[in-house]
């Protein structure tokens, strides 16, 4: 193992605090039906109680996984700083970080030494699903971990630069990069980001060496219900700050893109249904409800999911990450103006199988008896939801249509004219009033 | 106290480099459980369906001597294609252990699989225990409390094997591969135990996913599946599903489905099905297609 030169390089970050899911992880290692690979399992941060322990979860592991694990220590920084001595202890021609608490399947390392075959020097990309899990004591007091939710395939994408741009679609254990990269001509991670220190590497690195994409799932990135990682313990605001910096970052200096960016930048720019002026039937528009917990609208409580325009109806469903109870719902569905919605409903699904209709309380467009008139972007809708109890699903329905007929606008304008009417009238009255007073006086 | 347990395997044309991994698994787990102070004694039992035997015989001889100190290595060739429930009644037939671990060929057991499978077993009306999958775990509901499940799966669990005798085994007549397991745990229910699924105790089994995240079931899982699934209504009582289940196959289009209810008809009609168990529905649940509830839908 020490005189022969892996071909990758597996960087685990781990501070010993959950040795049952560093077995899990090294459970998949071993594994793997091409073991050509080594481990660099970095110890951060960590008390000499958490050490002992990952060590022992280490010689624990049969000698053909444990004999190709280096455990090296690493005192200093935030989660990047593993990171870093990883890839500058990395002997591999590749180098992959995988984190203590996901998981890979068996083809995970043959699908990337495939694809190094294939395109070498190019950063290698496979698919990954998401999944939600949770951390569990069994009625023996043993800690576990168990899956909660439906596999998510949001990650099994190709890596395109122009779309990485805005959202991340890439996790770090779905990516290697050539070990020359980080060693040799020094395009580093990024000591600064607290988390997405990932993205903010892989975007510069991507402009130097390009990536090669096998459309192949072999790793699955665990969302964290009620156990911490750096998403839930960092925040969503955090994660979008960084963002913004890694953004900020590449704004520096003159972008070079891979080839075929032109199209698809137009590509994005006109089909986007986000930014869709018009969405057309069977197109699918990207929208998002906010649920009011007691704290107002906000991000952090809010999905996004997509909508389905079909034969001039707009229907969106959603069955999991409802609260139990929230006080009013917001939708917004989607970004574009110039919209009417007619006879919005809401219905709801609860647990015990009985289905309410929730008609929509206001909104901020203009109303009218079928529905609401949107002249403005952004255009929401409010349903008060108090009274309902143990969500299973929602759905909200409306008839759609960018096609603002005179009738609507005259009724729009018409009320309008009747609200400034009464505004007016009601200033007069206490005008008459007042002045009726001081000459009373 | 020593703790007899008969792992047991079913091979069909496997390959050897991902059975010597299991066997190496298994081993460390001995090793690792026997270091620990647990007193184990084990049985690895293989029976090959294989067409052509997996392994000569000086190949058996040298993994029985490599694995000597850990585990007693038994190898049988079947000669014929068993199927899952046949095959797994052949070797238990012989077992001579307390507990028999019911495993797929390409499950990797992790190092302290044998404490945290053997813990719920302390309670003497527990017959099975099932271990946790992963990458991609099972998605049975369980009880969130006691963690009792309504079946366990054929690819990874652990069963008194007084019981499973007692119950008499796989009811191989019925089911080739697939259901097999359903109908065992329920049948075991029936006599009053329980079932336990038990998170701590880890296998990784090998699963591939389409390049859309999605389930990919093989042609045999997909023809046996459905097969089974006609034997399962019937067995179970469930006749009004079992003619919807005829119907749909007839009038599929598909020949595999109409050669599939076919067969069951010509059974049918020769008086060659099981016993009907569960009129009162106590204990059989059919959901499209599946026999529990899931915490999800993968």
């Amino acid at each position: 193992m020490e005189n022969k030169k892996p071909f990758l390089s597996i960087i685990m970050r781990t501070q010993g605090k959950r040795p049952e899911a560093l077995m899990e992880a090294l459970l998949c290692l071993y594994a793997q039906t091409d073991m050509d690979y080594e481990v660099c399992l970095m110890a951060h941060c960590m008390e000499k109680k958490d050490r002992d322990r990952i060590q022992k979860v280490v010689s624990s592991m049969p000698s053909g996984l444990s004999s190709r694990i280096r455990i090296l220590p690493v005192t200093y920084g935030g989660r990047t700083a593993p990171l870093h001595e990883g890839f500058l202890a990395a002997r591999g021609n590749y180098t992959a970080a995988f984190d203590d608490d996901d998981l890979v399947f068996e083809h995970w390392v043959a699908s990337f030494h495939e694809l190094a075959k294939e395109y070498p020097g190019k950063i290698l990309h496979t698919y990954c699903v998401q999944q939600k899990w949770s951390r569990e004591m069994t009625p023996y007091d043993e800690v576990c971990y168990t899956a909660q939710g439906k596999l998510q395939k949001e990650y099994c994408v190709d890596f395109e630069y122009v779309r990485q741009l805005c959202v991340n679609y890439c996790p770090i254990h779905s990516l290697a990069f050539p070990t020359k990269l980080y060693q040799e001509m020094e395009i580093r991670f990024d000591e600064t980001f607290e988390v997405t220190e990932d993205w903010d590497f892989l975007m510069r690195a991507a402009l130097v060496c390009g990536v090669a994409n096998k459309a192949e799932v072999t790793s699955l990135y665990r969302i964290w219900g009620n156990y911490e990682n750096s998403k839930t313990l960092n925040g969503e605001k955090l994660w979008e700050e960084n963002k913004r910096r890694i953004l900020d970052k590449l704004d520096l200096e003159p972008l070079i893109l891979p080839e075929g960016s032109a199209s698809k930048i137009v590509e994005y720019i006109e089909q986007n249904p986000m930014h869709a002026r018009e969405a057309k039937n069977g197109q699918k528009l990207w929208m998002q409800l906010f649920f009011d917990l007691g704290n107002g609208y906000n991000e952090k409580e809010s999905i996004h999911l997509w909508a389905q325009i079909e034969d001039g109806t707009y229907r969106a469903k959603v069955t999991e990450s409802l609260p139990k109870k929230m006080l009013s719902l917001r939708i917004d569905p989607g970004e574009a103006g110039m919209l009417v919605l007619k006879n919005p409903v809401v219905t709801i699904e609860a647990e015990d199988g009985t289905r309410i209709e929730k008609i929509v309380d206001s909104s901020n467009g203009y109303t009218f008896e079928e529905g609401y008139l949107f002249l403005e972007d952004d255009p929401q809708l409010y349903v008060v939801l108090e009274e309902v109890c143990g969500m299973k699903s929602l759905e909200f329905w409306a008839e759609y249509s960018y096609e603002i007929k005179a009738e609507i606008l005259d009724r729009v304008v018409n009320q309008l004219a009747e609200k400034e009417l009464q505004k007016r009238k009601s200033i007069a009255y206490r005008c008459k009033h007042m002045i009726k007073a001081v000459l009373g006086k | 106290m020593t703790i007899r347990i008969q792992i047991q395997s079913v091979l069909y044309d496997n390959e050897k480099s991902g059975i010597k991994k299991t066997l190496e698994s298994v081993a460390n787990a001995v090793r690792v459980a026997k270091g620990n102070g647990c007193d184990l004694k084990i049985v690895l039992s293989y029976g090959d369906s294989s067409e052509k035997p997996l392994y000569t015989k000086e190949e058996v001889e040298a993994i029985a001597g490599d694995f000597a100190a850990d585990f007693d290595f038994r190898y049988r060739f079947f000669g014929y294609n068993s199927g899952s429930a046949k095959g797994q009644n052949e070797l238990a037939k012989g077992a001579d252990t307390e507990y028999i671990f019911i495993m797929n060929p390409d499950v990797i057991l992790a190092p302290n699989f044998f404490e945290h499978i053997l813990r719920p077993f302390e309670d003497p009306i527990v017959a099975m225990v099932e271990a946790r999958q992963i990458p991609i775990e099972h998605a049975k509901e369980y009880d969130p409390e006691t963690f009792e499940t309504p079946w366990t799966t054929g690819a990874c669990t652990m069963v008194r094997t007084e019981v499973f005798w007692k119950v008499d085994y796989y009811d191989q007549e019925s089911f080739f591969m697939y259901c097999d397991d359903v109908d065992l745990a329920w049948r075991i229910r029936m006599k009053g135990y329980k079932l336990i699924y038990q998170p701590a105790a880890l296998v990784y089994h090998a699963k591939r996913l389409s390049s859309k995240g999605a389930w990919l079931p093989s042609q045999a899982e997909i023809y046996y599946s459905a097969q089974a699934s006609l034997f399962m209504a019937y067995k179970w009582s469930r006749e009004d599903l079992l003619e919807q289940k005829l119907k749909a196959y007839r009038e599929s289009g598909r020949e595999d489905l109409q050669e599939i209810a076919k067969d069951f008809e010509r059974r049918r009609r020769e008086g060659n099905l099981p016993e009907q168990l569960d009129r009162e529905h106590r204990i059989g649940y059919f959901d499209e297609g599946r026999y529990s509830a899931h915490r999800f839908i993968i």
